[in-house]
């Protein structure tokens, strides 16, 4: 059977692999080493003797790769195996950081995460891409270089979270500091981190696994791959990331080879997820909670968020069970429940057992569960649970306050994506960051000047093509993948264009040449400019002043607001993205590839924000061009129809030495 | 099963005025505005197994060539009822003409019209041969519901509510798989000889002519009984109530629609969800605008944690 391609199809290398019952062969054993998901038989006849095989494996495995778990007994690193729910989260999205008030609100983030999800368990606190390789500025930089950091780790902890750092091996074409063993080490412990996660990685080497474990005992590693059997060992999680499950719900290998060993279920570009859901409580795992994919707004459906805090709460009360009680996956149900879609696993322990039920159908089940006449409700598509303290058992000391919490707790069945659209900040409605300005202002509103160093626009309707990579980032509205598996090359990193229309009003002058330094050392005079976050401005200059030969190249480590100012004080604006490609197709000598000076991208008035990402259009390129991988911003100068994405850093960090800005001014017929 | 419903039973427009108080014989007396709603026990389940049940829903009726005709299968069709199988005959569509005096008590006059025309054609016939649960009730002729009972395939369920209460033909009571009642129905059906006030005695007695049966006990819930098992009492959920006009019927429709998911062994399941759908349906004022939909109906029937013993 040959495999024909479809991106909303799960890939070979997705899918769950069959289990042969029977005698185990080294052969066949070795074979499920490779799996993502054991597939569950459709059979219920099978399901006892294909539990066995799994049991068979596990013994086999641990054996063959001299399995001992001892990372597993550190006591610092005991909370990833109860550790369901991890976000991964842009440092600057809005929830986590305030545009506005230029500083973090972990306290935001916390409450929505608390209403909607049942509170997280731990972040990835995401840094770099997609915006490293602008300049030369390293992963390392994009950690380091942010004010308040570590307090914000602090943060998290004191609300009872865990906080990964994130490690981007790729990243060979910046700055170098300290090889990579070094600098991430000395990362963690400058933060205060609790694990790493391994970005495009499956596994860590020996080597980094120590030197990590000496800078913080008990560091938890969770790789972005499958992970290989073998490094289970030292691995404490992964992420079951783009793993199709089978029809009747199957096990997760590397979750059966060790309990304690924790799985996050993402398919980052899903709208439904209740199959990762399901599979998570059958296996007794987690899920990543990823809302927001590299600025892309994929948000988690009301039905699907609920299904997250009902599964976290019983996970978190019946932990024990979890971990410590008999698994028997696909455990019997009764037949109407098994021919209504319903499947279950079962947790025993100390006389107590807990069934984890899903409904893999799409209407609501209600009737027996069990052989026994037990019944229960099970929504479409959801979960339920069912619990048996046996009759010389104990009630657990955690089931009243469960039973408290869960009434508040009910299915929503509301699927529904919940769209979000990208709106432009504009200059009249931003929150525009206050300026100090001296009472002697000199407003220069020379025309000549003007007239002999803009390109002007004509007034009327234009049709633009603009040119762009396909990075995950997309472009102005929506997700570049929908329900897709694991996108690649060419449907990833592929040259793209879109058209883009309109209507100039007036005409627009945008000036033939950047903002020099000199020229902004003349606002600064006259002014006496200072931006509310000084943080890397004019990070480039010293003694407040440009560095003796600089005085005519163009002035960066300015940010929007910065760039605005001046503008403005100009009697001027920033050109909006499609002022400058307009004006650069009518003066490419000015504004393309070949023109004259120090290269530097352009800022433009194209700041958007869907509520949860800050985002803006930059123009040109510039002379920099980070080397060896697609994942960093494609560098080097552009033409003026090329676009690239940025998604907007906070704190002063969107200040860089690749990036200045040129003036527009409208004129008046 | 699949969850397929048909509702074959009357359809109603519910003409009611508000008056000051109830005229006395040659008497004229003003009252307030006239409203025209949708109802009659049919289409009321009809609307309920399929908004509040999710179930695709049939309804077998007869409607006059008339503007209520037009309402009624208006109100259908939005609630997503299948509504090929109404006929149009010549006959007025069924009316109820409901005075309601300050203190709420009704005086309804019901004029039945083409409800007596309900019959089951080939095509209702192969509409009811396809059903998982047949589900009628005694507003139209019940020579007609015998029928219908008679066409449902084997293994199919065919659910009586056995409202309003009347004597039973003996053909009648063979067919039933299910019978719904509420207290005082159940007691005219179990006859003189059992003591009132007890739900299991009338079960009970109940059950020796019927494999199951469910009482339905108002905001006590319901009991649900069948033969060889021992009957369970299912709470209902606590409410404030608005209006209990739609209650048993929204709790009739959803009933048979879980039924239709889950067979004759999710009796228990089924009238949880029923009893949910009942308790949302007395917030609302109204009959077919009372139905809840089906997402509410689950969110408050179902318990994440269910606890054995």
């Amino acid at each position: 059977m040959s495999y024909t391609f479809d991106p909303l199809v799960p890939r070979p290398i997705d899918r769950p692999t069959e289990v042969a019952v029977g005698p185990l062969t080294t052969e066949a054993s070795e074979a499920l080493d490779q799996a993502k998901i054991f597939s569950g038989p459709a059979d219920p006849a099978d399901r006892p003797a294909w539990r066995e095989t799994l049991r068979a494996w596990r013994s086999d495995a641990r054996e063959r790769h001299g399995y001992t778990g001892a990372a597993y007994e550190r006591p610092e690193a005991a909370w990833a195996a109860g550790c369901s729910t991890v976000a991964q989260v842009w440092l600057w999205d809005e929830l986590l950081y305030s545009f506005a008030e230029g500083r973090f609100t972990p306290e935001v983030f916390l409450a929505d995460a608390e209403e909607r999800f049942g509170g997280l368990d731990a972040v990835v606190l995401w840094h770099a891409y997609p915006v490293i390789g602008l300049d030369d500025r390293n992963q390392w930089d994009y950690y380091r270089d942010v004010p308040g950091l570590a307090a914000l780790v602090a943060t998290f902890h004191e609300a009872g979270m865990h906080v990964f750092v994130d490690y981007n091996p790729w990243d060979v074409g910046t700055r170098r500091g300290a090889d990579d063993l070094t600098e991430l080490a000395a990362v963690v412990g400058e933060l205060g981190a609790d694990g790493v996660f391994l970005d495009t990685l499956k596994k860590a080497e020996p080597e980094l696994v120590a030197r990590l474990e000496a800078a913080r005992p008990g560091i938890v590693l969770e790789g972005e791959s499958k992970l290989p059997v073998e490094r289970i060992e030292d691995h404490s999680s992964s992420w079951a990331q783009f793993f199709a499950d089978s029809p009747v719900p199957g096990v997760l290998r590397a979750h059966w080879y060790e309990r304690r060993h924790m799985q996050h279920h993402v398919r980052r570009w899903h709208r439904d997820h209740t199959e990762e859901l399901q599979s998570a409580w059958l296996n007794g795992v987690g899920v990543m909670v990823w809302e927001v994919v590299f600025g892309v707004w994929v948000g988690w459906s009301r039905r699907d968020a609920a299904t997250v805090r009902r599964l976290v709460t019983v996970q978190r009360a019946a932990r024990d069970l979890l971990l410590d009680g008999e698994w028997t996956p696909l455990a019997p149900l009764a037949p109407e429940a098994e021919a209504a879609g319903v499947y279950a696993s079962a947790w025993e322990l100390d006389g107590v057992t807990l069934w984890t039920l899903v409904n893999r159908g799409g209407a609501d089940y209600a009737g027996e569960v069990l052989d026994d006449g037990t019944e229960a409700v099970v929504p479409a598509r959801g979960i339920a649970a069912l619990l048996d303290v046996g009759p010389d058992a104990e009630e657990p000391a955690w089931l009243p306050g469960l039973r408290d919490v869960l009434r508040d707790l009910p299915h929503d069945a509301d699927a529904r994506f919940p769209h979000r659209i990208a709106r432009r900040v504009g200059v009249s409605d931003a929150q525009v960051t206050p300026v100090t300005y001296t009472s002697d202002t000199s407003e220069p509103s020379d025309r000549s000047e003007l007239g002999s160093d803009a390109v002007v626009v004509p007034a009327g309707d234009y049709v633009l093509t603009v040119r762009y990579r396909a990075r995950e980032t997309g472009m102005y509205q929506g997700a570049p993948y929908v329900d897709e598996w694991k996108p690649l090359p060419p449907r990833l990193h592929d040259a793209r264009t879109l058209q883009r229309d309109g209507v100039l009003t007036t005409p627009v002058a945008v000036a033939e040449r950047e903002v020099t330094n000199a020229q902004f050392a003349a606002f600064l005079e006259a002014t006496g400019y200072a931006p509310a976050q000084p943080h890397r401005f004019l990070a480039h200059w010293s003694d407040g002043r440009p560095a003796a030969g600089t005085e005519d190249e163009p002035v960066t480590f300015v940010d929007l607001d910065d760039a605005r100012a001046y503008c403005a004080w100009r009697g001027g604006r920033l050109p909006m993205e499609d002022e400058w490609q307009l004006a650069g197709e009518a003066a490419p000598s000015h504004f393309g590839v070949e023109r004259p000076g120090v290269g530097v991208w352009s800022w433009t008035e194209s700041e958007h924000s869907d509520g949860r990402t800050r985002f803006v259009m930059l123009k040109g390129g510039s002379d920099y061009r980070a080397p060896d991988s697609d994942w960093y911003v494609e560098g080097g100068r552009h033409a003026p129809d090329y676009s690239v994405k940025l998604l907007l850093p906070g704190l002063g960090l969107a200040r860089g030495a690749t990036v200045g800005f040129r003036c527009a001014w409208e004129v008046s017929a | 099963m699949s969850g397929t419903v048909v509702v074959v039973g009357s359809a109603n427009v519910d003409l009611v005025v508000d008056v000051p108080r109830h005229p006395a014989g040659g008497e004229t007396i003003l009252g307030g505005d006239l409203r025209r709603t949708p109802g009659g026990k049919g289409a009321n389940q009809a609307v309920a197994a399929a908004r509040a049940g999710g179930a695709t829903t049939t309804f077998v009726g007869a409607l006059g060539r008339d503007e209520s005709g037009e309402l009624l299968l208006a109100s259908l069709d939005g609630a997503g009822v299948r509504t090929d199988t109404v006929e149009r005959v010549d006959a007025p569509t069924g009316t109820a003409l409901i005075t309601v005096s300050p203190d709420g008590e009704n005086a309804i006059v019901v004029a039945p019209g083409a409800n007596s025309r309900v019959r089951v054609g080939a095509a209702q016939a192969r509409r009811i041969a396809a059903a998982d649960v047949v589900l009628a009730q005694l507003e139209i002729p019940l020579s007609t519901v015998t029928a219908a009972a008679r066409e449902r395939r084997e293994g199919a369920l065919f659910v009586l509510n056995a409202a309003p209460s009347r004597d039973l033909p003996e053909a009648l009571w063979e067919q039933v798989d299910v019978l719904v009642v509420n207290e005082h129905e159940a007691g005219d059906l179990a006859g003189s000889g059992v003591e009132a006030g007890a739900p299991e005695a009338l079960a009970a007695a109940l059950l020796e002519r019927v494999p199951a049966v469910v009482v339905t006990l108002g905001a006590v819930g319901s009991l649900v009984a069948r033969r060889g098992l021992e009957p369970v009492r299912v709470p209902a959920a606590e409410v404030a109530v608005v209006d209990t006009t739609g209650a048993g019927d929204t709790y009739c429709g959803v009933l048979a629609a879980a039924l239709a998911r889950s067979g004759i062994a999710g009796l228990a399941a089924a009238a949880r969800l029923a009893g949910a759908a009942g308790a949302l349906a007395v917030t609302r004022p109204g009959a077919q605008d009372a139905v809840p939909d089906a997402a509410d109906v689950v969110a408050l029937a179902e318990h994440l944690l269910v606890e054995k013993n």
